[in-house]
């Protein structure tokens, strides 16, 4: 236990070549012992998966180590041959990857991906050994009827069956070292915890050692017996998990921790439940409710082949309302029907039955010209805020947009208007003659809210609006969201799958299961006395809910 | 499946009639008696032309030369030329060789896009890479007859490697020349295809995986990055078949290939619509045969489209 | 001559138009009517270079506007031109049939003729040729056909530009070619050193090949090789007995034919004067739609409109037969050499069909094997140890392969791949004479060139249109445009015929008007101005 398994000194690494060179890594040094959990924790660009990708030369593009030194069990990795470390990969170091949906290639049986790793390494020779080794690396990593399965293409599988294979396959060899690049952060938090639940027991029967990369300090702090907290290429903090959890050291750790919306819903809940909680009687006669959803259905015609088609219900019976100026959170795990009420309040979609009222309208009975005008006083956020801008149109003229669709004000007043709101959500004003490419994600957010209330809309809905942003980021749209609330009046409609965020921003709160409403109320009420056992479910997968807040 | 063929396969009728219709339309639509033709500058004797007129139902209204027309399709009678032969006959004598050199020309230009493409991917912006790009634009940019003229010269007359014409000799030997010089045209765009797709598919994150596994690079490049590589390659090819079936006209015309390319043309300019119209028609089929078969085969190389739950 | 009308093909016609930038008040800025002098052509046809250096020869040195008028296809020309649509002058050639001055003239311009596309008519011109037709004597025919030509040159009813020449050339592996006044390789003559037989150029066949139904060059190539006729013509034109032991010309309407006995076709059957009555009667029988059945047209009994019998045909014994026409045509025994006159075997009336796929003929060659015919490929003769005449070949056998482009049969013969080529693709007017050295042949041919204004166009008729037409003719440097456009590989026209046509002469009495003469050109259409002014 005194010689590390993986040691690291002095790594540095850089992107491009010649004058266009960038250094990403400024010297990294850490140690992972033998049987240990190691946690980076770090924004995206903190050079977390980079560290780790150096260690087996899987740098992407241009990407070369400039110098230090990575060792395992004593050998150096840094300058072995491309056949060495061929023979490396797989059977010493193990590696499961992000994004489970991109990391299996579509065009083979899982089966074929799980036997190539067994026969490269070596683990099992002749179709019949290496058939039976295949299934038993599945049923280890938690797959059920793994034979079945073999002959299966990854379409075939949801996104926690292909994470299992991914494991599965890193693991298949029994490496002595695994390394989890976010291993679950596109997975539901209630797959993530049972995916991440069986890895822990995996690797503690085998004594792997696990270098485990993650955005979420809370995750982290649950998994890892030491975190390392990295930011712009360098390694801030590093430490005994509670350690870094309870009395950060670096300004840098401590924004995190304060942030981390997974620890942030824990301290809100402690003090919740030392001070009495807000009911959902108290919550909804505050104010008259803007928008209110009665009974809403959505069916979809599924196609089975030929000419037959079978009804699939995605949203059932959801009714709910939102009284003015406050946020309504719709949480739910992926297909849980969420987005397709989102889409039909805005609109987008026809409902099958029910009613969408707003401010009293029914607006599934409305003219185009209507439902036009209504668009104007309720405006979506979405997701990605790459994707939802125009890569060709200048910041000044992304947030103009509505108002020239709507036909509003001359020139001069638009441009007026551009301004007022880019003070509005704290960006600089030189920003509206430069375009997306050059802002970053937050920024890029906080463009699309601009948009959004360019046309002073009373009614916002967010459709998953901060999934995709880094912890203190997140935390800071989600700031600028709460004063343009209390500023403007606002009522939102808030669409996530995360319940950390739901505590943080949200009064109310719908929990959504197969297209139906399994529980709603006040969020204290639901996050202190939790009715249904669904509800409870998603909220013990909150991750860090093990560790004592500090900071602050 | 088999409902998924059949439904593809029944697609064809609505074609086959909207084909014949109006090509027989345009053809009907061209200025000039084509029978007065057949005579040069002699003007012949009035009662010959009716009676030739009226052997090719050429004194009728459209309507019914049409009617007449798919009446004996319907019988398997394609019609037949002004010079009396059946017109399924010359599409029997014409089409296999026109096939064989569509087929030979889209293998081996295919077979050396796939290689070249694949290396050009792997050594981006290396000399490879470069020299590749520079002889494929060399080979887009020159018109298909000059590369066919260049070829018959060089290879032809000056080396004598060939013959620098087809004519009977027109078995798969035989067109080899013909079927490089059409290969290069169509050669250029499928290497181009092929490196764009390859860089992708490198860059996608399973390729990564792959390695992670500890799969050698000789293991991954074919298994993880051609096969996903080939996917567009195989829409390509029904298009390219396409253009393929229009290059082999002048290709066709130049090194005297017996095929469809020269016959069509003539039967054009002699406004032989039966001739015209089975022809035209024949290619629609193939077309749409083939997009079923690169759709079909799309299903195999990506399982994510198979057509059977 | 046209005024501007909105036709279909305005987008070409206006690119033609750019050609002409000498002509001045083009493109019609002015006000008023801008005459234009147009000549119409096919477009599939490569005469766009020669229309335009025409027109810009008219036009620059008449000062006034000439374009190019290009028809989509030979087809949309040719109907235009036979319903006397046509608005315009327009391009017309001939290629004779059999070699005789006749044949360039009687067809052409008298008065009502089949292929009288100007509506010419002159009664001195019918006269002559009248009169021509009459004479038995060849010689004093010709005399009349040349004063008959001198008629034309006065009035011009088509303005004659030069005469095709055959271009072509053989290869290293044969000696003895030689090319006949009709364009093509005297075959039988060809000798090949290595003994195998001789390939050639040609095309494939538009229609079965039978005699009388044959009347393009791709088929007549080949009935010439399978068949021979009564006569046959030397290179120079003249008609020699092949089947014929003699055939006498009794009157201006009557002949008598003695054929030569004991030959045989190739199939055994002996060839005696029923096989020719049979097959000429075959081929004028109108419901048989021969392609060539006006070559019986002088026969008595001819009926184009129903089926009637050839009664001027008789059978006098197996091996003599008697020929009656219906009107004076004293060139007839000269015509007897065209392939429409060949002999049929009674085999193939069995069934016609089959036969124009598997001829049987009589010829220096036959098929070298049922479906000798490859279509679209090429077809493969061997001689005919049966023929017996003055076309005995002195090789083993004939391919003549079907050729799509001729640059591909021109690139073969360079390959030596090919013995006999004779056309030489346009492309390679410029270097075939190095690359060929003493193999390439350049010479006339019986193929005369001109374009027709017809009379009915306005400022074309009478004592105003002569003069015009003289104008235009004087107008045109057809040295140079034969120099430049074609390379010197046509000759400029000197009369209607050709210069491969027994009687042709080079002094005709006012030939001069076909000389390029600018001053006199300009005065000549200064005069018909005064006429009627040309706007």
């Amino acid at each position: 236990m005194n010689q590390p398994l993986l040691s690291i000194r002095g790594l540095k690494v850089a992107f491009g070549t010649g004058a266009k060179q960038r250094e990403v890594l400024h010297g990294v040094d850490l140690d992972v012992f033998r049987g240990e959990t190691v946690a980076i924790v770090g924004e995206s660009g903190s050079g977390k998966s980079t560290t780790a990708a150096a260690v087996i030369d899987l740098l992407p593009g241009t990407g070369s180590i400039t110098a230090g030194s990575i060792t395992l069990d004593g050998q150096e990795l840094t300058t072995i041959g491309r056949r060495e470390m061929e023979a490396l990969r797989g059977r010493r170091v193990g590696y499961v990857p992000q994004d489970p949906m991109s990391n299996l290639n579509p065009v083979w049986s899982i089966g074929f991906q799980v036997k190539e790793a067994i026969k490269a390494n070596g683990l099992a020779t002749g179709r019949k050994a290496v058939e039976a080794r295949a299934i038993e690396v599945l049923q280890q990593a938690g797959l059920a009827d793994a034979e079945r399965r073999l002959h299966q293409f990854p379409h075939q599988f949801s996104g926690g069956m292909r994470q299992r294979a991914l494991i599965g396959i890193g693991l298949a060899a029994d490496p002595a070292l695994l390394i989890a690049d976010e291993p679950t952060s596109a997975l539901d938090v209630t797959v993530q915890r049972v995916i991440l639940d069986h890895l822990s027991t995996l690797t503690r029967e085998k004594g792997t050692s696990v270098l485990f990369i993650t955005h979420d300090l809370g995750l982290a702090a649950d998994r890892a017996d030491r975190i390392i907290v990295m930011n712009q290429g360098e390694i801030v903090e590093s430490g005994p998990s509670r350690a870094i959890l309870e009395s950060p050291q670096h300004p840098y750790t401590q924004r995190l921790v304060a942030a981390a919306p997974s620890l942030a819903s824990q301290r809100i809940q402690a003090k919740a439940e030392a001070s009495g909680i807000e009911t959902t009687t108290e919550v909804l006669q505050e104010a008259p409710a803007v928008v209110e959803v009665r009974d809403l259905v959505k069916d979809y015609k599924i196609r089975r082949g030929g000419f037959r088609s079978e009804p699939f219900r995605a949203v059932d019976g959801v009714s709910f309302s939102i009284p003015k100026g406050k946020t309504l959170a719709l949480v739910g795990e992926s297909g849980s029907g969420k987005s397709t009420v989102a889409k039909m309040v805005l609109q987008l979609e026809q409902a099958t039955s029910g009613s969408i009222l707003i401010d009293g309208v029914d607006a599934t009975t409305l003219s185009s010209k209507q439902v036009f005008d209504l668009r104007g006083r309720m405006q979506p956020v979405f997701q990605d805020p790459y994707g939802s801008l125009d890569p060709l149109r200048s910041i000044g003229a992304l947030i103009a947009e509505p108002l020239v669709v709507h036909k509003l004000g001359d020139a001069e007043s638009r441009r007026q208007r551009v301004l007022e709101l880019l003070d509005q959500v704290s960006l600089p004003r030189e920003l509206a003659s430069r375009y997306p490419n050059e802002l970053s994600g937050g920024q890029r957010q906080r463009v699309a809210i601009a948009r959004a209330l360019a046309l002073k809309p009373s009614i916002v809905v967010l459709d998953e609006a901060v999934s995709a942003l880094d912890v203190l980021v997140q935390d800071q749209i989600l700031q600028l969201l709460a004063e343009l609330q209390a500023e403007l009046g606002l009522t939102y409609l808030f669409i996530t799958h995360d319940l950390a965020v739901v505590r943080v921003a949200a009064d109310l709160v719908c929990v959504m299961e197969q297209g139906r409403v399994v529980e709603q109320g006040a969020v204290d009420e639901i996050f202190a006395r939790p009715q249904q056992e669904y509800t409870k479910r998603l909220l013990a997968a909150i991750p860090g809910a093990s560790v004592e807040y500090g900071g602050r | 499946m088999g409902s998924y063929i059949l439904r593809r396969v029944l697609q064809v009728i609505p074609v086959f009639f909207g084909a014949t219709l109006l090509i027989y339309f345009m053809v009907f639509a061209m200025p000039g008696d084509p029978i007065a033709a057949l005579f040069g500058d002699r003007v012949p004797n009035p009662a010959l032309l009716e009676a030739l007129r009226a052997q090719y139902h050429l004194d009728e209204p459209f309507v019914v030369q049409y009617f007449y027309y798919i009446m004996g399709v319907f019988q398997l009678d394609f019609g037949t030329s002004f010079s009396g032969q059946p017109v399924i006959e010359v599409l029997q004598r014409t089409f296999p060789v026109t096939l064989r050199l569509a087929v030979m020309a889209i293998a081996l230009s295919f077979l050396l896009a796939i290689v070249i493409g694949l290396f050009s991917a792997i050594f981006k912006g290396k000399l490879f890479d470069q020299v590749s790009l520079i002889v494929s634009l060399i080979f887009v940019s020159v018109p298909v007859f000059v590369i066919c003229f260049l070829a018959q010269y060089t290879f032809g007359v000056q080396l004598g490697w060939f013959s620098p014409t087809v004519g009977a000799d027109n078995g798969w030997l035989g067109l080899t020349l013909p079927a490089i010089t059409l290969g290069v045209g169509i050669y250029a765009t499928s290497m181009r295809l092929t490196r764009s797709s390859t860089i992708e598919t490198l860059g996608q994150d399973w390729v990564r995986t792959a390695y992670s596994k500890g799969l050698s690079r000789g293991r991954v490049v074919p298994v993880h990055v051609l096969r996903n590589s080939l996917i567009p390659m195989v829409t390509d090819t029904a298009t390219t078949f396409g253009i393929l079936m229009v290059g082999a006209t002048v290709t066709e015309g130049i090194f005297n290939v017996p095929g469809v390319g020269n016959t069509l043309y003539q039967a054009i300019l002699r406004h032989e619509a039966p001739t015209v119209v089975s022809f035209v028609t024949v290619f629609v089929i193939a077309y749409v045969f083939v997009n079923l078969l690169v759709d079909l085969l799309y299903g195999l190389l990506d399982p994510r489209i198979r057509y059977v739950k | 001559m046209k005024k501007k009308a909105g036709i279909a093909l305005g987008v070409l016609t206006a690119g033609a138009l750019a050609l002409t930038g000498c002509a001045p008040d083009g493109g019609g800025s002015g006000g008023g009517t801008d005459t234009e002098f147009a000549i119409a052509y096919n477009a599939d046809g490569g005469h766009a270079a020669w229309v335009d250096a025409v027109v810009n020869s008219v036009a620059g040195t008449l000062d006034i506007t000439a374009i190019g008028e290009p028809y989509p296809d030979f087809a949309g020309l040719r109907e235009e031109v036979t319903d006397r649509v046509i608005e315009s002058a327009f391009r017309t050639g001939w290629q004779a049939d059999y070699p005789g001055l006749y044949n360039f003239l009687g067809p052409l311009y008298a008065t009502g003729a089949g292929s009288n596309d100007g509506d010419y008519s002159n009664p001195e011109f019918d006269d002559l040729i009248a009169a021509g037709a009459a004479e038995t004597d060849l010689d004093a025919a010709n005399e009349l056909y040349q004063q008959a030509q001198e008629v034309l040159l006065a009035d011009l009813p088509v303005i004659p530009l030069w005469y095709s020449n055959v271009v072509g050339g053989y290869s290293e592996n044969v000696d003895n070619v030689e090319f006949d006044w009709h364009s093509v390789a005297v075959f039988d003559q060809i000798t090949k050193a290595d003994g195998s037989v001789v390939t050639a150029n040609g095309s494939e066949p538009q229609n079965p090949l039978i005699p009388t139904n044959t009347n393009e060059v791709g088929g007549g190539k080949i009935l010439d090789a399978i068949f021979a006729g009564l006569v046959k013509y030397d290179t120079d034109g003249s008609a020699v007995n092949d089947v014929a032991e003699s055939i006498t010309v009794d009157s201006p309407t009557q002949l008598t034919v003695k054929l030569r006995q004991g030959l045989t076709f190739s199939n055994g059957e002996e060839v005696t004067s029923d096989n020719f009555i049979k097959a000429w009667n075959y081929g004028a029988l109108a419901s048989n739609q021969q392609l060539s059945s006006y070559f019986f047209e002088d026969i008595e009994g001819y009926n184009a409109e129903e089926d009637s019998e050839l009664t001027g045909l008789v059978e006098v014994d197996p091996y003599t037969f008697t020929i009656t026409l219906n009107k004076p045509a004293a060139d007839f025994a000269q015509r007897l050499g065209y392939s429409a006159y060949f002999p049929l075997p009674d085999v193939a009336f069995d069934d016609m069909a089959a036969f124009g796929e598997n001829p049987i003929g009589n010829g220096p060659y036959k098929l070298a094997a049922e479906g000798a015919w490859q279509h679209d490929v090429q077809i493969d003769l061997s001689v005919n140890e049966a023929y017996d005449g003055p076309r005995t070949p002195q090789n083993s056998g004939l391919q003549i392969v079907f050729y799509a482009d001729q640059v591909g049969a021109y690139n073969d013969l360079l390959a030596n791949q090919l013995d006999v080529l004779d056309a030489i693709p346009d492309s390679a007017f410029g270097t075939y004479e190095e690359e060929l050295g003493d193999r390439a042949v350049n010479q006339p041919a019986a193929i005369f060139q001109s374009f027709t204004i017809p009379e009915r166009l306005e400022h074309f008729e009478g004592e105003e249109g002569i003069l015009r037409r003289q104008a235009i003719s004087m107008a045109i440097d057809r040295q140079q445009i034969t120099d430049v456009i074609f390379q010197g590989t046509r000759t400029p026209a000197s009369d209607f015929t050709s210069p491969v046509i027994d009687g042709w002469t080079d002094s005709l009495e006012g030939a001069e008007v076909l000389e390029y003469n600018p001053e006199r050109a300009a005065e000549l259409w200064a005069e018909a101005n005064e006429i009627s002014p040309w706007e």
